[in-house]
């Protein structure tokens, strides 16, 4: 069994989502969704909440299966499951085992909720996944994490424990774990929902960074002024579909969907 | 008081067996139960999580007491032939594994998803996010219950007597059978209990204590070269 089908070019998307279904029992989440983003693209997606963006970003790095469709991440096919009705059994696709492992290597995630281990300090909690994924030696991985750790600006925090963290904090300590692990993309899903109005600004700056040194980024946020600033494609999504995508001055300047106008007006001006 | 030191030879040899009786029942408890635990994590692997289910049903519902005559008269009908400390140590092991493994899975559960989702996304495999990331949390919410075993199996040890392993009580009832002196050497033996047990239990609260999260502060700044 070969994992690897596609062997990615420079040209090729970095990740490429095709045709994605996927329902919770009776309640469809995402409608025939696809979505390609190039290396150093940098992407938000936006919609009312229930629209998808979360489940979407999610199914990325395999915490949600896909009822069928195709996701191919740096070559890498996570995801390759029939339609219904294709004469095949259906059954929701489980990624396998292997192709799993290598996509979760190549794709970070950051949660709204930082997820950070509560038992480890910051540094030990950049540091996990490289000692003992990636076999780092301690020292190495150590040296390398308060340099990112330094790049957020938390390099007084290193040797604190997340409890000791102001939430953004905890989420640039969160953005330095999966920088560490040195993926191709980054996912953030809702990064700074989570957090006081006054730490939003931290995190963001952050981000920005980041895409500034070429990082592809894949955004669920509903900051607008962020998306507007940072993104180099805006994708609307409404009900589990893609309403429309485009750069960021035409969908919040001249919007071709009623549906973004209304979501832009009512996140712009909330009554 | 001479009559009393006299007893303590043999009192101590007793309740150093019911140590090595309770220490080991209580790494084979551990173990197994978290095996069970684990396994119980994921019902539908059938075939595993069947029998798990069955044999903590079948344990918790049957006397502890009961579980010892098996495995010291029972075992040998079938063959079997143990030692009663051995058997002692099957039976008590068996037992605390069934109730240590529903305070195991408890544990796991009350780790919050999150855990799980942020490590996995980090490329770690299953068994490094159970070991590295799940097990210092879920061990931390396991050890106050953890602990109240660890006593209660300390004690339960006694019902070894029963299947003449010559722990502390079972010493103590062949001194009183030679002496008569039933109410002196029973207080002695409740002493000698109390002596661990309590001293225990202080222990474990400090380490519960120790191992809090909200109490860790970070370690004073580094010098580095």
């Amino acid at each position: 069994m070969v994992f690897t089908v596609d062997k990615a070019t420079d040209n090729s998307p970095l990740i490429q989502a095709k045709n994605v279904v996927k329902s919770y029992g009776d309640t469809p989440v995402l409608h025939d969704f696809s979505l390609d983003v190039s290396r150093g693209e940098v992407v938000v997606l936006i919609g009312p909440s229930g629209s998808g963006k979360t489940t979407f970003i999610r199914t990325l790095n395999g915490l949600e299966t896909i009822d069928s469709g195709r996701i191919t991440i740096n070559g890498n096919v996570l995801a390759d499951a029939q339609p219904l009705g294709s004469g095949k059994p259906h059954k929701p696709h489980k990624p396998n085992h292997r192709s799993l492992q290598k996509v979760r290597l190549d794709v970070g995630m950051v949660f709204q909720q930082f997820n950070l281990f509560p038992h480890l300090t910051a540094a030990e909690n950049v540091m996990e996944a490289p000692v003992w994924v990636r076999k780092i030696p301690r020292q190495d991985a150590r040296k390398r994490a308060l340099e990112l750790l330094d790049r957020m600006g938390l390099a007084d925090r290193a040797d604190h424990y997340p409890h000791e963290l102001s939430g953004g904090q905890q989420q640039r300590v969160a953005i330095s774990r999966s920088l560490a692990m040195d993926p191709v993309a980054i996912l953030f899903d809702e990064v700074t929902s989570a957090l006081d109005p006054e730490l939003v600004g931290e995190v963001l700056r952050a981000m920005r960074q980041l895409a500034a040194d070429g990082m592809t980024m894949i955004v669920v946020t509903h900051e607008m002024q962020f998306a507007r600033q940072v993104a180099d494609r805006v994708v609307m999504m409404a009900g589990g579909r893609l309403v429309e995508a485009g750069a960021p001055e035409q969908i919040f300047g001249s919007p071709s969907d009623p549906r973004t106008a209304k979501f832009l007006q009512s996140v712009v001006h909330p009554q | 008081m001479g009559e009393i030191t006299s007893w303590l030879p043999s009192l101590l040899t007793g309740l150093g067996v019911t140590v090595e009786l309770t220490v080991l029942s209580m790494i084979f408890g551990l173990v197994v139960g978290l095996v069970l635990a684990t396994i119980r994590l994921e019902p539908r692997n059938k075939w595993l999580y069947i029998p798990a289910t069955i044999y903590i049903e079948v344990i918790r519902g049957t006397p502890l007491i009961l579980q010892l005559f098996f495995a010291y008269f029972a075992l040998p009908a079938a063959g079997i032939r143990l030692d009663p400390f051995v058997a002692g140590v099957l039976a008590l092991g068996i037992n605390y594994s069934a109730y240590l493994s529903e305070v195991f899975r408890s544990s796991i559960k009350a780790v919050p998803h999150g855990q799980w989702e942020a490590a996995s996304s980090l490329g770690m495999p299953w068994v490094l996010v159970m070991w590295r990331i799940i097990l210092p949390q879920a061990g931390r919410i396991a050890l106050p219950a953890t602990g109240n075993y660890f006593i209660a199996l300390f004690k339960d040890s006694a019902l070894a007597s029963t299947i003449s392993v010559t722990e502390l009580l079972f010493s103590g009832q062949i001194l009183a059978a030679a002496t008569f002196n039933y109410f002196g050497i029973y207080a002695v033996v409740a002493v000698f209990y109390l002596v661990v047990s309590y001293p225990s239990s202080l222990g474990l609260r400090a380490l519960e204590r120790r191992l809090e999260l909200s109490r860790r502060k970070a370690r004073p700044k580094r010098v580095t070269a």
